[in-house]
């Protein structure tokens, strides 16, 4: 290699080092971010929280990663009646909507699944729930005044359980939450029916 | 003591000459081509039938309007960063700018802004509405990430067509060069990071424990799509399903790096997430996750894959010596 050669080469491998060192650092802080933080709840996780969230949080690097675990989670949906001024709309003990509506079909639906994942989501928040969710029913059905509903579970028992059913739908056991009256935001009886 | 400074210093020189050959060696570009490839085409279907929605996902039509935005969130995941769209004009440009993004990335045409600018819509829009946001999305998070880092329009992109049998320059040592090799690392290191805690998360469940949690999985009626009642005659193969599942997902992490058990565990995961796109329907998420595995392959055995395929060879591009 020329002197000329050699002073041309120095700069360049002179930055590409520096570059490989500042990009090094870059790497270990995000690769420990997204190596730690799906465990949260870990001692080093909540020690090094402070220094890592602020990156993580806004960018979604701070997933936990769960598919079907730590168990397959059971169907779970709502059921709820109207109360309207001509009183419940159908019999309480018969609910006249689900939500998210059973599909007709099993077919591929991305509406579906996301809503299904939005509606659990809200569902375990009491507060969200009733500030949003409950409204948004609301809005569905404008003649509602109140909202009487209920969450319900459908899990499949053992396999040891499964002779003589021809369905998972057969065979899955019903769990209800307690019901529960909610008011629609804005909207009162009329005095006609009350 | 200066044998032990030697000895200290050798160490430290080694870490760092086999940490620089890890990220930072240069490398064929054919597969992370591919990779933005497979990617971009997944999330353009997947964020193309989300716009088919998007004023109830995304507008305060649906059931969480703005203000609620973060509240879904527990405090330790509230980002103190927010750039949500706030108005309807605003969710559906960045919808449309989101797959406009996507559509760059699949010819692989400024491929790195390209993954700029579809990482910040798609976080936007992921912020505006957490609660429907799934699996799918937040896998294609970190692979707009990595492709933010990697050049990866070389090789399988009409950018490779235009260029002609012109060698793209991707010199060694080069910012681009450092750039794209560690973004491709970066991917790599994630999935087997996606895979180990997922493993290590079923491992806490009795379902998974004592090898029947694939029956609740096929039993679930808000996903399955087929009745797989049949099943209960095979508890065997109930059981199998699940250590395997639990297996490769634990296993995933050093069995990909080694070369000999490479093709096997990539040939289970292919079939693990098949298994999952056609009993429950997580399409989108089961590929996303399988168009990683292309960034394992040998760019020669690509490269001939994709010749069988009769993929012109101006699109494949010209291979880095």
């Amino acid at each position: 290699m020329s002197p000329s050669e050699r002073s041309k080469s120095r700069p360049k491998s002179l930055w590409a080092t520096i570059f490989k060192v500042v990009l090094s650092v870059f790497l270990l802080y995000h690769l420990t971010t997204v190596a730690i933080l799906p465990n949260g709840s870990s001692i080093i996780a909540r020690k090094l929280n402070r220094f890592l969230v602020p990156y993580a949080n806004p960018l979604i690097f701070n997933r936990t990663w769960q598919f079907f675990s730590p168990g397959p989670m059971p169907s779970f949906f709502l059921e709820y009646n109207l109360v309207t001024n001509a009183g419940p709309a159908i019999d309480e003990e018969r609910p006249g909507f689900v939500y998210p509506p059973h599909r007709k079909n099993a077919a591929f639906d991305d509406f579906y699944l996301r809503t299904l994942a939005g509606m659990r989501l809200i569902a375990i928040q009491p507060q969200v729930f009733e500030d949003f969710f409950i409204p948004f029913l609301c809005r569905l059905h404008p003649d509602a005044i109140q909202i009487d509903l209920r969450s319900v579970t459908e899990e499949i028992p053992p396999i040891e359980k499964a002779d003589g059913f021809e369905t998972f739908k057969d065979m899955s056991e019903r769990k209800e939450l307690p019901r529960k009256l909610y008011q629609c935001p804005g909207r009162q009886f009329s005095e006609s029916a009350q | 003591m200066s044998e032990l400074t030697q000895t200290i210093r050798s160490f430290f020189t080694d870490l760092w000459r086999g940490w620089e050959t890890f990220f930072f060696a240069p490398r064929d570009l054919l597969s992370a081509g591919v990779f933005r490839f497979l990617f971009a085409a997944n999330a353009f279907t997947m964020y193309a039938i989300r716009f088919y929605n998007w004023k109830f996902y995304f507008t305060d039509e649906g059931f969480l309007p703005a203000e609620g935005a973060l509240r879904v969130l527990p405090d330790v995941f509230r980002p103190d960063i927010v750039w949500a769209p706030g108005t309807p004009a605003a969710a559906f440009a960045m919808n449309i700018g989101l797959l406009v993004a996507l559509v760059f990335l699949m010819a692989g045409v400024l491929p790195r802004l390209s993954a700029l600018i579809g990482f910040i819509l798609h976080i936007a829009l992921v912020q505006r509405n957490f609660a429907i946001s799934y699996g799918a999305d937040f896998i294609n998070t970190f692979m707009f990430f990595a492709l933010i880092f990697i050049r990866s329009g070389d090789r399988f992109s009409i950018a490779a067509k235009l260029r002609g049998a012109q060698r793209p320059r991707l010199d060694e040592g080069s910012l681009s060069q450092l750039l794209s090799s560690a973004g491709v690392r970066v991917m790599q290191i994630q999935l087997c990071i996606i895979y180990l805690y997922t493993g290590l998360e079923k491992m806490r469940g009795d379902a998974w424990w004592d090898g029947t949690a694939i029956w609740g999985v096929i039993g679930n009626q808000q996903l399955a799509f087929v009745n797989s009642m049949w099943v209960r005659d095979w508890p065997m193969i109930l059981g199998a399903m699940t250590f395997i599942t639990l297996l490769f997902e634990i296993y995933f992490a050093p069995l990909v790096w080694a070369k000999p058990t490479r093709k096997w565990i990539l040939l289970i995961g292919s079939g693990l997430h098949l298994g999952i796109a056609f009993s429950v329907g997580l399409f989108f998420f089961s590929f996303g996750m399988m168009c990683n595995y292309v960034l394992w392959a040998e760019p020669l055995w690509l490269e001939r894959v994709l010749r069988r395929l009769r993929v012109p060879a101006s699109f494949i591009g010209v291979r880095a010596s």
